[in-house]
């Protein structure tokens, strides 16, 4: 088939059209509804606590209450052992626990006995051990 | 003055001291152009003015040095404001057709800002790596030595370069406190310098309506500005991505010093990123060897874009000693285990093939007819620079110590979504021609 030049504008010019409206299409329209007002307006809450409540702790939103209170239990310059006693643990609590409590270093449990802090995620069995105090969402023990 | 102006303070700090700083070697661009590099150069000179704060006076707040020091760099532009601007070419085709474009391709961009900035960053790429090494910069303003050898955090890519972890520590800086959210203002403005990277490229070389045409496709490609990518270095890179490629179009043409100085900013602003962003300046300086007008000299173009890349990659080495990546497998590259590297390249393409080939095999077949219909444009070029690189991310993804799939299902699509923005250039100068498009 033999394409005049004018078919052939005509033809690229649907290619490009094809390609900006699927591109468009990847866009989530209907997320605008929420997006709009957090992107325009003051919600009177501080960077952690928008945190706490955005995407980013869509897995569990409790432990954004608990890794807060590690936080205020903590001095910035401590290590701090944080366990989260999950089945199928995602990388998501490693993740946050390390982002949020900066500039804390924060270890996994096989430091746990080395370490000043150790905070237990909805593990009140922690409480019967020596140092600990009860925390929002769980126990952190202070040695 | 709320976070987010601070954070728009300091990219218009960084935009101008850019300008400032590249004065010559931006002489000749468009307006369009010299935002974009503008921007790319200035994001090298915060990034820089904060690693120099935090060795220099490391724990010490730098908010007033940081201000202090971009004020200066920017006194240049204010002196000499009056500087003339370079004349382009009449445009051709229908300003009205462009303008109309242009509309939309900032359509684009603003819907982009609504969603990076309608919550804090959260995505787990930018809490792991760039977000964990910015706001550990920021919060104890150093760069302290557990950012490469921490065992507990070996999954942030301590092999990573500092680029972006450095221009997001700025940025707080310039909002007055660690902030998830304002920093991301820096996403869509590296979108629309991208789009007029691009328009302001073509715009120059006569084709208007492409350049038009080459700024939405960009501004649009919400694969690549998307929620996901908020935090993450591929939106910056893109950028870089077609500031090189543009500045090789320009070496194809003529071999000056100015541009021999964008390709190499351009190259170390990539390198500077990620890894990819040297492995695309390490390509153009080969394609540029293969494709290279004849009687051009070798060394001054291929030298300008690979030296940046590997006095970086020396200078990191220096500073913070060897890293090994945990990410590839390199030893199937040996001889012996050739045949099983093979077959994870087979397994490779499969999956790519069936995860993401398969969700975009509409807009594929339609480039592929788009280029069946097209003439050859100025950018053609950047065509191989674009398909030698993503052979290489097959090649990288088939050696990934995960198994393949881990890589495909994970990396794969936005890595190489950052590269569409040059292929949007490469597809506005086939449409260059004002004449190609329907009245």
């Amino acid at each position: 088939v033999i394409l005049t030049p004018h078919w052939r504008r005509r033809l690229a010019t649907a290619c490009l059209l094809v390609l900006a409206a699927w591109s468009a299409n990847r866009f989530h329209w209907r997320s605008l509804s929420w997006r709009w007002p957090g992107a325009v307006q003051a919600n009177g809450l501080s960077p952690e606590q928008w945190r706490a409540k955005g995407t980013g702790f869509g897995f569990d939103p409790d432990y954004a209450v608990f890794l807060d209170a590690v936080r205020r239990a903590t001095p910035p310059d401590a290590t701090v052992c944080v366990i989260a006693p999950r089945p199928g643990t995602h990388l998501s609590y490693v993740y946050q626990a390390v982002f949020t409590l900066l500039p804390r270093r924060v270890v996994g449990p096989g430091e746990a006995a080395v370490v000043p802090f150790v905070a237990f995620y909805n593990d009140d069995r922690a409480l019967a051990l020596p140092g600990s105090s009860r925390i929002a969402r769980g126990v952190l023990i202070r040695r | 003055m709320t976070a987010i102006a601070g954070a728009a303070l300091g990219l218009m700090a960084a935009v101008l001291s850019g300008l400032a700083a590249s004065r010559r070697m931006l002489a000749g661009l468009s307006r369009a152009e010299k935002a974009a590099w503008g921007l790319a150069v200035g994001l090298l000179l915060q990034a820089a003015l904060c690693l120099l704060l935090a060795l220099a006076r490391p724990g010490a707040d730098f908010t007033l040095p940081l201000a202090v020091l971009s004020t200066l760099l920017i006194l240049p532009v204010l002196r000499r404001s009056s500087a003339t601007e370079t004349a382009l070419p009449p445009p051709s085709g229908s300003p009205f057709a462009v303008k109309w474009i242009l509309v939309a391709a900032a359509a684009g961009v603003a819907l982009f800002s609504v969603v990076a900035l309608s919550e804090p960053m959260w995505v787990p790429d930018y809490l792991a790596v760039w977000g964990l090494k910015a706001k550990t910069i920021f919060l104890t303003a150093s760069v302290p030595g557990r950012l490469f050898h921490d065992p507990e955090t070996l999954w942030s890519h301590p092999e990573y370069p500092l680029l972006l972890p450095l221009d997001l520590a700025a940025l707080s800086t310039w909002a007055r406190g660690w902030d998830d959210r304002a920093p991301a203002l820096l996403y869509p403005i590296c979108q629309a310098a991208t789009a007029l990277a691009a328009f302001g490229f073509l715009r120059r070389r006569g084709r208007a309506v492409g350049g038009a045409v080459a700024a939405a496709l960009i501004a649009w490609f919400f694969p690549l500005y998307a929620p996901e990518h908020v935090g993450l270095a591929d939106i910056p890179l893109a950028l870089g991505f077609v500031l090189v490629g543009t500045a090789l179009l320009d070496a194809f043409e003529t071999d000056t010093p100015a541009v021999r100085t964008r390709l190499a900013a351009a190259a170390l602003f990539c390198a500077a990123l990620k890894p990819e962003g040297s492995l695309f300046a390490v390509l153009a300086a080969l394609v540029w060897l293969a494709r290279r007008p004849r009687g051009r000299a070798a060394a001054t173009v291929a030298g300008a874009l690979a030296a940046p890349v590997f006095l970086h990659a020396a200078a990191l080495r220096l500073a913070r000693g060897p890293i090994a990546s945990r990410d590839f497998d390199l030893g199937f590259l040996q001889p012996a285990r050739w045949g099983q590297w093979l077959g994870r390249v087979g397994v490779t393409v499969g999956e790519i093939t069936r995860a993401d080939i398969a969700a975009a095999a509409v807009p594929l077949a339609a480039l592929a007819v788009f280029f069946l219909v097209t003439r050859r444009g100025l950018a053609d070029p950047l065509g191989h620079l674009l398909a030698g690189q993503a052979a290489l991310y097959v090649l990288a993804v088939s050696l990934c110590a995960f198994g393949p799939a881990f890589l495909v299902e994970t990396a794969f699509a936005r890595i190489v979504c950052a590269l569409f923005p040059v292929l949007a250039l490469v597809l506005g100068a086939r449409v260059g021609r004002d004449e190609a498009l329907p009245p």
